[in-house]
């Protein structure tokens, strides 16, 4: 009898583990239109991250590729970093002006699902994004193609098919 | 649909299907424009619950905002039976002013809400002019939901509580001056966010729904109260068929619940939902039992192409 009590006990305890489904820990996530003043400032891309709220596979992400160190090296120092929520009604100010919600900012970029990361133009201008759990070398790639300004000769497909051949 | 569709479809204009096409949804007259627009100028039907028209007494009115004047304001323009031009009037103060709601008042006229530098407020009025605007709450407040019928005129909004919004709700009783009961929580208090409520009076009850995180993801719950000073206790509007699973972490997404009447005894609930976590936010909807104690079961009312569109 012992032993299927464990079970169930280790069972409810992995079920029972914090799924925050917020951006990964110890990033410095900002809003939007923070991170949009930031790269105005600093000149770096924004890296777009698209959540919602108890979302499995954001959570995944966080601490399967996040929780890499060089990754995490590699995305605070070059990138400004900015989370969205999928369901809020937070206000955020898009390059021309318009005042939008969080939530409505999805519709925009066409997000079907979450995650979904985007990498933007400092004036916040879309350079590429993609849906879904991501590796850490997906993201090592993506940091690649971006900070080195491939992007600006190729598009992700092409880099990304000569990258990995 | 009609009015999200029209919203994302047309930025430059806010659109309003004829006056005689509100009784006969599926056959609409030719759009007609109620705010023009112009470069730089963007107009916004969000509201919580999607009350952004009303009728009453032959009139029609619409609320939006938009930023004409450089800052986010919110308008209700009116068009009285037989006239083909509307009257604008513009509902908030100075400050930015966001997602107004409109209902129409059992003895004519409307009452409108909007948030606005943080607090939430509300406002009689009609073509004739409006009545001073009151201020609902004490603490920061958003996402103000209004309804009107037999029972009379209430409101419920997102206000602070702590580290956390939590749902608010009042009777107002509108006359010369508008003013308003104490606000009540519509739940005891939660360890996350209560947001966007919806609300519909039926003809015994008051039936509230909302975003709920208490679960660490979102919900549809709702709630109704017939005396309007106890709620029942709140339940599951978007029925969770897996939770807690590698694709759905603690569970599926919903939002923007929006609630209407059925008939003198029962509502009818609509929101988007997530439980189809390859496509967008798809589009579910339930009908209450009579007296919205309970909701029957969840359906799906968009078509496969919904599927396709973002969020």
């Amino acid at each position: 009898m012992l032993r299927p009590i464990g079970l169930g006990l280790l069972l409810f305890a992995l079920l029972s583990l914090p799924v925050s489904a917020d951006p990964p820990t110890g990033y410095p996530f900002v809003s939007y239109d923070e991170g949009l003043a930031q790269a105005k400032q600093n000149g770096r891309p924004v890296f777009l991250y698209f959540g919602r709220y108890g979302c499995g596979w954001c959570d995944k992400t966080n601490r399967e590729a996040f929780s890499d160190k060089q990754l995490h090296r590699l995305y605070s120092d070059r990138h400004v970093l900015v989370y969205v929520d999928a369901e809020s009604g937070k206000r955020l100010t898009l390059p021309s002006g318009e005042r939008i919600a969080e939530r409505e900012l999805g519709a925009r970029m066409k997000v079907l699902a979450t995650p979904m990361f985007a990498w933007l133009e400092r004036d916040g201008r879309e350079i590429f994004h993609v849906p879904g759990i991501q590796s850490t070398q997906d993201f090592l790639l993506y940091d690649r193609f971006v900070s080195e300004g491939h992007y600006r000769k190729e598009n992700i497909r092409d880099f990304l098919s000569r990258e990995t051949r | 649909m009609t009015f999200y569709h029209a919203r994302r479809a047309s930025p430059w204009l806010v659109w309003l299907w004829s006056a005689s096409a509100l009784a006969a949804p599926w056959e609409f007259g030719e759009p007609v424009t109620v705010s023009a627009g112009r470069p730089g100028v963007f107009h916004h039907l969000e509201a919580a619950g999607r009350r952004s028209i009303a009728v009453s007494s032959g009139a029609v009115a619409v609320v939006w905002e938009d930023n004409r004047d450089g800052t986010p304001r919110v308008y209700a323009a009116f068009r009285a039976a037989g006239k083909s031009e509307f009257v604008l009037q513009r509902l908030s103060g100075m400050q930015e002013a966001y997602e107004p709601v409109v209902a129409a008042l059992p003895q004519g006229g409307f009452v409108f809400g909007w948030e606005e530098g943080g607090y939430v407020w509300v406002r009689t009025g009609g073509l004739a002019g409006l009545a001073p605007a009151l201020r609902l709450g004490g603490a920061e407040a958003a996402q103000v939901a209004l309804g009107a019928g037999e029972l009379g005129v209430f409101a419920a909004w997102a206000e602070r509580s702590g580290k956390h919004m939590a749902i608010r709700f009042t009777r107002l009783k509108p006359g010369a001056t508008l003013d308003a009961e104490p606000a009540m929580a519509v739940t005891a208090p939660q360890a996350d966010d209560q947001i966007y409520p919806a609300l519909v009076v039926l003809k015994s009850a008051v039936v509230l729904a909302w975003e709920d995180r208490r679960d660490g993801h979102t919900v549809i719950l709702h709630a109704r109260t017939r005396d309007g000073k106890r709620f029942s206790g709140a339940q599951i509007l978007n029925e969770q068929r897996e939770r807690r699973s590698q694709t759905f972490g603690r569970g599926t997404g919903a939002a923007r619940g929006a609630l209407a009447r059925l008939d003198a005894e029962r509502a009818s609930a609509v929101w988007l939902d997530k439980r189809d976590f390859e496509g967008g936010y798809d589009v579910y909807a339930a009908l209450s039992e009579p007296g919205a104690l309970r909701f029957q079961r969840n359906e799906r009312v968009q078509d496969e192409f919904g599927n396709n569109v973002g969020q």
